[in-house]
């Protein structure tokens, strides 16, 4: 319990300082939103500013923008009037979490099965080579317009672009899913391999156990430690790839929202985006460590 | 030590991805030497043939062409940002060596927390406030302002790379008998160990060069980085694929060149970190 008051504790000092990162950029960021608008008048830009805040000094600026984090708020949007970040992370971040969590069910049981395969035979180590290589060195804007070339327009098996059947899900999971599956099938296999030399491998083995039951029924439960704590940064990697996808695929996503933003210059509605991807991450890494606690007492409540 | 002279020490794959890279960037410039034939209308999308190797795009202009221009834009932001990444993780390791122990601390933290953001959410925001601060609509400094969001967002994880290796070689004898010669920190840092650990820094240095292709390629694709009419291999990806369900060439071949690019970058380098860095996980 000690150890989870501190860890979120750890959390919350990242945060913060994730926040005045993020709050000194936004200062230094030239000029006022409203610099755009072509003849202004004074009395409206003065109201404007009162409207936003901005007439207040800078330090008490600060303090309101941490109170308005504290109550849930990212930030308003400054490109549409009366957008709140709340609300469009509400309204997109299910659809992003849902792409993310799918595609890295799928690394998961591809990425751990080519390791086994790769494990089992001497060709199957070449072709697991051959594959994570090339599956590590495929940009998402080679893998997406093939898709959507092949599946489809030529086969027409799938819908290209937005997302309204369950079937729009699979080729924007699949590419979202492509990295993190190499890179879990990397991690994995370096740890059977690893592990398949160890002491109490060589124990079991001494005991005439088939090399095959001996792969899935030790090695392979005492190799899911690491993997599991590769989750922790992979979900940086997942959130990033699916914001490239939901780009290419035109899917209403917390990282298409993003990208629109930073394209409308809507600076307060990026930096509050940003917080948010950062805030979700800090979670999930703090729940990965818990997690991992329990799973391996080894690793302890540091 | 890694050499890289063309001999037998080589494997297939790092010699066949060495000679790609050598063909794409003299290609890429051997292009400037020759006039640019005039842009028609009637050559607008014509499919690979004889007068165009790949083809054209919309304006009648020779893919194979714009394709080598984008190489030269692409590989040279990769690299310069490459180049300016390693200048300041190398600095800020200097002065991580030399600083008290509760400064390199607090650097490191630093580190961690912005190294937990995803790449491409925190390189899209330098981004933006670079564009902002200086806009400009000269392709040099587009080119400029990519290479410096992404310097700016990489070299932390440089830094960090670098501050393992640091801390593993400054124990070591060698060192040690420097100082007792009276040596300075400072010459210790540029003289010993710097040269001491070049091979290593190198493949680090390679290894990253592709997840910079990859980022420049998604800037450009989304509109945030180079702006046509200034080719990179983001934006000819971005202009192929408006024509996607009817000449798909226009968009496989930029992305098929960038794969091939990064694939190659990654074999080199994986191979030589194996040779350099024993046992380390990429």
């Amino acid at each position: 319990m000690i150890w989870f008051l501190r860890r979120s504790l750890q959390g919350l000092l990242s945060l913060w300082l994730l926040a005045t990162i993020t709050f000194l950029l936004m200062k230094c960021f030239p000029g006022s939103p409203f610099d755009d608008e072509v003849t202004l008048h004074p009395d409206v830009r003065a109201q404007l500013e009162k409207q936003y805040g901005l007439d207040l000094p800078v330090a008490e600026q600060y303090f309101v923008f941490l109170e308005t984090l504290a109550e849930g708020h990212f930030g308003v949007s400054q490109f549409f009037v009366g957008q709140d970040s709340k609300d469009v992370i509400i309204k997109t971040f299910p659809t992003t979490l849902l792409i993310s969590f799918l595609a890295l069910l799928l690394a998961l049981l591809v990425g751990i099965g080519l390791s086994i395969f790769a494990m089992l035979s001497r060709s199957g180590y070449f072709i697991y080579e051959a594959v994570t290589l090339s599956l590590l060195s495929t940009p998402i804007l080679l893998v997406a317009p093939l898709m959507i070339y092949f599946f489809g327009f030529k086969m027409n098996l799938f819908p290209v672009a937005l997302l309204e059947s369950p079937l729009s899900y699979v080729l924007p999971v699949v590419a979202v899913s492509l990295r993190p599956m190499a890179s879990l099938a990397r991690l994995f296999y370096t740890t059977l391999i690893d592990n398949n030399s160890a002491d109490f491998l060589r124990t079991v083995r001494s005991q005439g156990f088939s090399e095959i039951k001996i792969l899935l029924k030790w090695n392979f439960r005492n190799s899911m430690i690491p993997a599991l704590a590769f989750l922790g940064p992979l979900a940086a990697v997942l959130l990033a790839g699916s914001t490239m996808v939901e780009v290419v695929f035109a899917i209403p996503g917390l990282g298409s929202q993003f990208v629109e933003s930073v394209l409308n210059r809507d600076a307060s509605m990026v930096i509050g985006l940003t917080l948010f991807y950062g805030f979700f991450i800090i979670f999930f890494q703090i729940v990965v460590d818990f997690l991992m606690a329990i799973i391996d007492p080894r690793v302890g409540l540091r | 030590m890694m050499r890289l002279t063309v001999g037998s020490n080589l494997s297939l794959r790092s010699k066949l991805s060495l000679s790609y890279l050598i063909v794409l960037i003299s290609a890429s410039f051997l292009f400037l030497f020759f006039e640019l034939p005039p842009t028609l209308a009637e050559n607008s999308l014509q499919a690979p043939g004889l007068n165009f190797i790949l083809g054209t795009d919309i304006l009648g202009r020779s893919l194979l062409l714009r394709v080598l221009e984008g190489t030269r834009v692409s590989l040279g932001i990769g690299l310069f940002a490459t180049f300016g990444t390693f200048m300041i993780a190398m600095l800020v390791s200097f002065l991580a060596f030399k600083a008290p122990d509760w400064l390199d601390q607090a650097i490191m933290r630093l580190v961690e927390v912005l190294m937990a953001l995803p790449g491409i959410v925190v390189i899209s925001l330098l981004l933006l406030f670079l564009n902002q601060i200086w806009s400009s609509f000269h392709p040099a400094m587009k080119m400029l302002n990519v290479s410096l969001a992404l310097i700016l967002t990489t070299w932390f994880a440089l830094a960090r790379q670098l501050r393992t290796l640091l801390e593993s070689e400054k124990s070591k004898p060698y060192i040690e008998s420097a100082r007792a010669l009276g040596a300075t920190e400072t010459r210790i840092f540029f003289r010993h160990l710097l040269p001491n650990l070049s091979t290593p820094i190198l493949v680090l240095l390679g290894l990253q060069v592709p997840n910079l292709l990859l980022f420049e390629s998604f800037l450009s694709f989304v509109g945030l980085g180079i702006q046509p009419p200034t080719a990179s291999w983001g934006v000819l990806i971005q202009e192929g694929w408006r024509t996607l369900s009817t000449y798909p060439h226009l968009i496989l071949v930029p992305s098929t060149v960038l794969f091939f690019t990064v694939l190659s970058f990654n074999l080199l380098f994986e191979e030589a970190r194996k040779a350099a860095l024993p046992g380390q996980q990429s």
